[in-house]
């Protein structure tokens, strides 16, 4: 039997690729009551650096909007067989590895994977399981592919050792399965 | 001359004590005043008459801190050090009892944007500065790699978006002759929460010290940008 798979946050189009992803793999997108799957796409609205505004408000409908939507469906989840957590990031998100002076909406999504980190420290004991996985362009919709991909295996029987396994650490991974720096 | 600094927040706590630290340096320093009801300043400008500027300033506000860059451009057309200070404290609890989150965007427009706005407004004046370095007080709590936290969120997240501001701002910056300095204070007993803080590792004066050498000295590799606390560890992101 399929898990029920609730998609949120923003870009439209990518979301509606995960969906047609999920239904592909023989899942199915969760009407009400219990889910199995809860995904979040960190997508903020393009900002400019002085365009102060913007950038609060990308942060209100980005990045606290993810704290809402974790704490409306935790008690779905928490009725659902899966309990797992999955969120879609994007490369440029990461700290370590940003070498430019563009896209100021980073600032959102790297805040926003200082959430997904606390969110893991706080469930994953639960028994709660995460994947963050790092979309190179949320226009390119054929990472909606490997996202979903990432998102439904169990690594947990992986040949990595128990400690570095996804199941009880969190990461980034690109559509190599690559390991991101946050 | 003497070199000029403009330092955000320094009313009282770690802003004040960083305050005390580079006029007893020698600097002339701009200090953002943002409690004018907070007394400390005031006493300070008595025994610093001459190289103490106190400037109204709440960095979560664009009008504000133009405000304040009119009234330092009115004195001089160039400072040498901008230290972004200014922050605030709080909690939106746990995710299964998820507290109001305005206090949560207050933090990010305080934390973030207001080192965002303050590098902006005054980059006219640092880049005719002979130092042109930006300093940044952040926090181990917007480290990813090393929280430890399971509540709170928007504290951390908001340091998170700071970090990464600051990568972009150096990403831009250090190309041009700019020196940045991120510094994680430690664990202060700090008035970030309103009142000062009865626990905390370090007393303000002592984070303050160890700041102010970190601010004012030169690095082996100014081409790297790294989080460095008050007992010169380096912090991942």
């Amino acid at each position: 039997m399929g898990y029920k798979v609730a998609i949120e946050g923003q870009s439209d189009s990518f979301k509606e690729e995960l969906n047609r992803e999920f239904k592909k793999a023989g899942h199915e997108a969760a009407e009400s009551g219990a889910v199995d799957i809860l995904v979040y796409c960190i997508n903020p609205l393009s900002c400019e650096a002085t365009d102060y505004d913007a950038l609060l408000k990308a942060y209100e409908n980005t990045a606290l909007e993810l704290l809402r939507k974790v704490s409306e469906y935790l008690p779905l989840l928490e009725k659902g067989n899966k309990k797992r957590l999955c969120f879609v990031t994007s490369l440029d998100s990461s700290i370590n590895n940003t070498r430019t002076s563009d896209h100021w909406e980073r600032i959102i999504s790297a805040s926003c994977n200082m959430a997904v980190k606390t969110l893991f420290n706080r469930l994953n004991p639960l028994g709660f399981t995460f994947r963050v996985f790092a979309a190179e362009d949320f226009n390119n919709l054929s990472d909606a592919s490997y996202a979903v991909r990432y998102m439904l295996q169990d690594r947990s029987m992986e040949e990595e050792s128990h400690q570095h396994s996804d199941e009880k650490r969190i990461v980034i991974r690109d559509k190599y399965e690559r390991e991101y720096p946050w | 001359m003497g070199k000029a600094a403009v330092i955000t927040g320094a009313d009282r706590g770690l802003g004040l004590a960083i305050v005390k630290e580079f006029l007893e340096k020698g600097y002339l320093v701009y200090a953002g005043q943002y409690m004018a009801e907070w007394g400390e300043l005031g006493d300070l400008k008595k025994e610093y008459e001459d190289k103490l500027r106190i400037i109204p300033l709440d960095v979560g506000d664009d009008s504000s801190v133009k405000n304040a860059c009119k009234l330092v451009q009115a004195e001089t057309d160039s400072i040498d050090m901008l230290v972004n200070n200014a922050g605030i404290a709080g909690s939106a609890g746990d995710i299964y009892e998820l507290e109001e989150l305005e206090r949560g965007l207050a933090m990010y427009n305080t934390n973030c944007l207001g080192a965002l706005r303050m590098v902006h407004a005054f980059l006219p004046l640092l880049e005719k500065g002979e130092e042109k370095r930006l300093c940044f007080v952040s926090s181990e709590a917007g480290s990813i790699s090393v929280c430890h936290r399971g509540e709170g969120f928007v504290y951390p997240m908001s340091k998170t978006a700071l970090n990464m501001a600051v990568r972009m701002l150096f990403e831009e910056l250090y190309p041009k002759g700019y020196t940045f300095r991120l510094f994680h204070p430690g664990w202060v007993k700090s008035y970030m929460s309103g009142t000062k803080s009865t626990v905390g590792k370090f007393e303000p004066e002592e984070s303050a010290a160890s700041a102010c050498k970190f601010f004012a000295e030169e690095l082996m590799q100014e081409d790297v940008l790294r989080m460095y606390d008050n007992e010169f560890a380096v912090w991942p992101f």
